[in-house]
């Protein structure tokens, strides 16, 4: 039986929560219920009665919606997924099951002590796997294991049918074809309640990684340091990063805001058979920063995000780098939970090429940017090498995810607790994003936008960002020019023909006739 | 209040309601494509901007609107306005504009509660009813309850609401579902009575 909590209930004020403090805006955001679900029946049993009810349902895994497509649900329903257990079915034979509700790191640590395998996705242990698949999910292991959605076998989702009944499916390959693909990448909350993801097969876990980095100061830095940095960091991915030998490598530049002191190059690497017995890939990987003033740096990803262990002051000579090994489970699980909730805002971008020196340039002026009583800190851009086994072409016509030909990809972020700081910080973020994205890569009718093309690719729809809704071309940018939005517009009209699952940047029904 | 539609979209006129003015002139306010219009003795005196105001409604001294929109503000809503009426001259004045509940797209209908304190407009697009408080100064508030349609294998498509002159009672028709429904109104809360939905069997009883 499910714990379905109101507002009088103690819990309520802490559940309503996301884990993006910006929201709910007002207490009127609010939902009426937030219905704790524990598995596929009280789903079932949750969902057909905010149906009946005429209530909007929303539904939460982990929380960690950049926007507030889930928790802002005046009067609705809020579906919570957390307490969700996978059960092996009769049928599943060696087939994987993840629940919904499980938390990435804790989805790790089951397939790996259980059958030592794992899914290719993110980083933050915190992050819910209901919302993080169906978006994509990408992660380190990525360019060496592809996303996520590229091994799922079958999803099992309740959908609210035309007479308004909850039906539980199981949709893979053969069955309800459509709606699979629109759940391989087509993002959270569209189309049903997924309940379950099932893998026949999944990679076999690395034995072990090296981690590293370089660190760079802003105190002693230079435009002209910093744009040969991005370059060489660009096109190291663009040349070199698209020999398989080099998939074992995800590399993360954090390029943080002048305000917080330095920047700096990371890197997680294994050979593609799982260990580190040849280490010429990142060896030569950092070598292309040892003439720009770089630091050794022991370094790890956490939560995303690359954490510098400490520093050694001396500058490294070539082929000497700080490479830490480290067990794979140690380096995917240990201190990835993230710092709690804190405010934020994201935005995105795919490149398919290096940066270009303007936008270097660009990206160096809006680092140094200060504004009068706009505290910077804890604002970065981080660029994560992207490809390798993400972009076989095969991928794009049997997945919603489009983004198959980048080298690069974007995250835009920032971080604060004081909500007075939310105008100047939003400001900052909105006019980094316009700049760099208006000129000579875009033409002048996407201004403004990563439009897809030659040099860019769009935005990742599990970092979603409202502003760009002010844009008629959104679903453009994250579903891309092909067919993929189409069909998940098809998928919404059939599948959920009442537009029951929905949010500000949800697949939207085909323009009705009035 | 005059309902002329089927008459007015020949004309290529969205909407019209009238009202006595001053020196019993009669004001009439027709929506076009993309204003409303104030008239007086044929003429137009005032042309206020606005998008496909599909209903007009008067209440006191406010004009309020609908606007038959798929998207408000980039987010996939329709969207409400209302205008201060000057007494003598019928002339509009600007008070506020509000959008509907997200999925409330192409709204085509509403009706202002006999008190003048709430409206409830009929969401064709997305299939819901929603409500939103007014203060004595005409400002519309946020919605405050969105009531979905689910229909009997169709999706709703409510078209049209008014209230029933004692303020308790909401009718409204939905050409989707082919239906007509009755709403309580209580406490700015409309509920619905007129039937329920059975989804075991996928009937209205």
């Amino acid at each position: 039986m499910f714990a379905s909590i109101q507002e009088q209930d103690p819990r309520f004020s802490t559940l309503k929560r996301s884990r993006n403090l910006r929201w709910p805006v007002s207490p009127s955001d609010s939902p009426h219920f937030i219905e704790v679900c524990e598995n596929s029946e009280d789903v079932v049993t949750a969902l057909q009665r905010t149906v009946d009810a005429g209530m909007r349902p929303t539904v939460r895994s982990g929380g960690h919606c950049y926007e507030d497509f889930v928790v802002n649900n005046p009067g609705g329903a809020i579906l919570d997924l957390s307490l969700l257990k996978a059960w092996p079915l009769p049928g599943d034979g060696d087939r994987y099951r993840i629940s919904a509700g499980s938390q990435l790191g804790a989805a790790y640590l089951e397939l790996y002590k259980r059958h030592g395998v794992t899914m290719p996705g993110g980083s933050c242990y915190t992050v819910g796997a209901g919302g993080h698949i169906c978006g994509g999910g990408y992660g380190v292991l990525s360019r060496l294991f592809g996303l996520t959605v590229d091994w799922l076998s079958a999803v099992d989702i309740a959908t609210v049918e035309a007479s308004g009944k909850v039906q539980l499916r199981r949709v893979d390959k053969t069955n309800d074809p459509l709606l699979f693909r629109a759940c391989r990448g087509g993002g959270g909350g569209n189309f049903g309640v997924i309940t379950d993801y099932v893998f026949d097969s999944l990679p076999k876990a690395p034995r072990e990684v090296v981690s590293g980095g370089v660190s760079f100061e802003w105190a002693t830095m230079t435009e002209a340091r910093f744009v040969d940095i991005l370059l060489k960091f660009g096109d190291y991915f663009e040349t070199r990063g698209k020999d398989e030998d080099t998939w074992g490598m995800f590399a993360a530049l954090g390029l943080d805001h002048s305000s917080g002191g330095g920047f700096g190059v990371s890197l997680q690497f294994c050979n593609p058979d799982g260990t580190c017995k040849d280490l010429s890939v990142p060896k030569e990987f950092l070598d292309r920063f040892q003439d720009c003033g770089a630091k050794p740096q022991h370094s790890v990803l956490r939560n995303g995000r690359v954490v510098a262990l400490n520093t050694t002051p001396a500058s490294a000579c070539p082929g000497e780098h700080a490479l830490a090994r480290q067990v794979w489970l140690d380096a995917t699980i240990n201190g990835s939970f993230g710092d709690g909730g804190s405010r934020a805002k994201y935005k995105s971008c795919y490149m398919k090429e290096n940066f270009s020196v303007s936008e270097a340039k660009c990206i160096y002026k809006h680092m140094k940017r200060t504004m009068p009583g706009v505290d910077l800190r804890g604002s970065m851009l981080a660029v994560d090498s992207y490809g390798g086994a993400v972009n076989k072409p095969a991928l794009l016509s049997e997945t919603a995810r489009p983004q198959r030909a980048s080298v690069m990809k974007l995250q835009f972020q920032s971080y604060w607790h004081n909500p007075a700081q939310d105008a100047g910080r939003l400001q900052w973020m909105s006019d980094f994003y316009t700049d760099l994205y208006t000129g000579e890569n875009v033409p002048a009718s996407y201004s403004g936008t990563p439009y897809p093309g030659k040099h860019y690719e769009g935005c990742y729809i599990n970092y979603p960002d409202i502003d760009m809704l002010k844009y008629p071309f959104w679903p453009q940018l994250y579903y891309g020019t092909g067919d993929i939005y189409p069909m998940l517009q098809d998928v919404k009209q059939k599948y959920d023909p009442h537009n029951i699952f929905h949010h500000s940047m949800s697949v939207r029904p085909k323009q009705e006739k009035a | 209040m005059t309902s002329r539609r089927g008459f007015l979209q020949v004309l290529g006129w969205l909407s019209a309601v009238s009202a006595l003015r001053g020196a019993s002139a009669e004001v009439q306010y027709v929506g076009t494509e993309d204003a409303i219009e104030v008239r007086a003795r044929g003429r137009v005196i005032q042309r206020v901007a606005s998008e496909r105001p599909v209903s007009l409604e008067l209440s006191g001294h406010f004009l309020f609107a609908v606007n038959e929109i798929a998207e408000f503000q980039g987010l996939p809503s329709g969207s409400v306005e209302s205008f201060a009426v000057d007494g003598e001259t019928g002339w509009l004045t600007r008070v506020s504009r509000r959008g509907l509940s997200l999925s409330a797209t192409m709204p085509k209908s509403l009706a202002v509660s006999p008190d003048g304190r709430h409206l409830v407009v009929a969401a064709y697009g997305g299939g819901s009813y929603n409500v939103l408080p007014v203060t004595p100064t005409g400002e519309i508030g946020r919605v405050t309850q969105a009531v979905k349609e689910i229909g009997c294998g169709q999706v709703a498509h409510p078209h049209s609401v008014m209230f029933h002159p004692s303020g308790r009672f909401l009718i409204a028709t939905d050409t989707g579902i082919d239906r007509v429904s009755v709403f309580r109104f209580s406490e700015g809360r409309m509920t619905r009575v007129s039937y329920q939905f059975d989804s075991k069997r996928g009937l209205l009883t």
